[in-house]
């Protein structure tokens, strides 16, 4: 069932300390059909992940484990091509790092995640998204 | 008024002291140059280094000794004129310790003379120093002891009145200013602190709204047979649970901190209905964040406990690792090895975030685990 009906299933990572966040918002994005490659809790789980799986799309909280930040494993992930989403209560007003399309602040409704990483992902793939959910926002890169 | 005491010790009270009409003029203009300099001030050791750096040549100083009263002793703050030996050497003092000490402790201005040829031992540090006239006065404002400035000199065996007038105008101007560089330092902590806890409450409520979705969410991963009513029920108790942990917060200096015993009571007595007995080795502090997982663990494992006796929080050594250990003694909990058996999924992701692990003997269960706050 793609609830959103937007297409594609994507291979999402999520980097989230908080152990019933990451589970809300993996079992929010398998309902939009997407599938959850594995939960991390701080960059260097992050970058383990990534160099054994193929991923479209990471959402990044900002304030992870052991005094780790989400920017920094954006940062990373980044240098292996993969884009990020943040989601977090205190998103980076600006970033310097492309590959970041954009954030979408806590406390989010879980019912807005598939549109937002349909969206996020067509941003990354230079597409106009087609819809947008309220509540998240783009960087502006130019 | 001067008191003459053995030993060239001088003790002059003269407070407050007097601007007065014989002074020569160009202290006058020392005296304005300095009070423009002081109210200038953004270092309290910078300050007292431009204060030397007027006045030496007029008064033919050689030495300075700014000491700051911290807790019971005396630092040295700034210093010129001093060999690297002797700074080394004065770098703190006890109150009443050398002449500094003295001034410090009798809160009263000291003009030392002929040092030379003195053999107090009181005036041994200075007189290792080479100083002949010493003249030493307490920084107070308000009456609170701020530490003391002194200057000295190694080709005279005294000062002369006005220069002692000139002097302990000065330090009365250097007092004024330190105050105000110390009640500006403490707003900048304060204000810093506030911004710190405005960060940490804008994080703080943002993830709490998030975790209380999830743990509302949990609930449709139950079986369709249960009643809505109790679905409601274990989503309050969860919450509830949530919220314990957040309680004991901003209650110390320690942002985002909060005590585990107390943490620990609080769910176990919520969850069980009754009181409990903890028993607990000493403070632990968790995160908020290992705080609400272990909230929500120990809320979950206790659910369906009638017979929980006491909880035992220590801190154990394994694999030369330090762990909190939580032991639940309880029969309905004991039984054999470790493992996860028979708790719902949410409790192991919850485990996972803490890195703990679960023993089970005859006497109950313990949760473990490494804590880095």
């Amino acid at each position: 069932m793609a609830c959103d009906g937007e297409g594609k299933s994507l291979r999402i990572l999520v980097v989230e300390d908080e152990a019933l966040v990451a589970m809300l918002i993996e079992d929010a994005l398998t309902l939009y059909e997407h599938k959850v490659v594995g939960v991390a809790e701080n960059v260097a789980a992050a970058m383990m992940i990534a160099t054994r799986e193929p991923i479209d799309l990471a959402l990044c909280d900002i304030r992870l484990a052991d005094g780790d930040s989400g920017v920094d494993a954006a940062a990373q992930l980044a240098a292996f091509g993969i884009p990020s989403l943040y989601l977090s209560g205190n998103c980076p007003a600006r970033t310097d790092n492309p590959l970041v399309v954009g954030y979408m602040a806590k406390p989010f409704p879980t019912a807005a995640l598939g549109r937002a990483v349909t969206a996020a992902h067509a941003v990354a793939q230079g597409q106009a998204p087609q819809a947008m959910p309220a509540g998240m926002q783009l960087y502006d890169h130019h | 008024m001067l008191e003459r005491e053995p030993g060239g010790i001088i003790t002059i009270h003269d407070d407050p002291p007097a601007l007065h009409d014989q002074l020569p003029r160009r202290y006058l203009a020392i005296i304005a140059e300095t009070a423009e300099r002081l109210l200038a001030a953004e270092d309290p050791a910078a300050m007292v280094d431009e204060l030397f750096a007027t006045i030496c040549d007029e008064l033919k100083l050689d030495v300075f000794f700014n000491y700051r009263l911290d807790g019971d002793t005396l630092v040295l703050e700034a210093h010129g004129g001093l060999t690297a030996r002797h700074a080394a050497d004065g770098a703190v003092l006890q109150i009443g310790q050398a002449i500094c000490g003295a001034a410090a402790r009798d809160r009263c201005k000291m003009h030392v003379t002929a040092i030379q040829s003195s053999h107090d031992p009181v005036l041994g540090f200075v007189k290792a120093v080479g100083l002949d006239a010493y003249a030493c006065t307490p920084l107070i404002y308000g009456g609170r002891l701020l530490g003391t400035l002194g200057f000295g000199r190694r080709w005279a065996g005294r000062f002369a009145t006005d220069e002692l007038s000139l002097l302990h105008i000065v330090c009365s101007y250097v007092a004024i200013a330190k105050h105000r560089l110390w009640i500006e330092a403490d707003m900048r902590r304060s204000l810093e602190r506030q911004e710190r806890l405005m960060h940490e409450l804008n994080h703080r409520v943002r993830n709490a709204l998030q975790l209380a979705i999830s743990i509302v969410g949990m609930e449709f991963g139950v079986p369709e047979a249960d009643t809505p009513l109790a679905a409601k029920r274990r989503a309050v108790a969860r919450l509830e649970a949530m919220a314990t942990a957040h309680r004991p917060l901003y209650s110390s200096d320690r942002l985002g901190e909060v005590d585990a015993e107390t943490l620990v009571r609080g769910v176990a007595e919520q969850t069980v209905g009754h009181d409990v007995a903890v028993l607990v080795d000493g403070v632990h502090g968790l995160s908020v964040e290992r705080g609400v997982a272990l909230a929500l663990t120990i809320h979950a494992v206790l659910l369906d406990t009638t017979d929980l006796g006491m909880i035992r929080l220590e801190r154990r050594m394994t694999d030369g690792a330090a762990r909190l250990a939580i032991t639940l003694s309880a029969a309905s909990l004991a039984g054999t090895g470790t493992g996860e058996d028979g708790l719902p999924r949410s409790t192991g992701l919850l485990l996972r975030q803490l890195h703990a692990a679960i023993d089970r003997d005859r006497s109950g269960m313990t949760i473990h685990f490494v804590n880095e706050t």
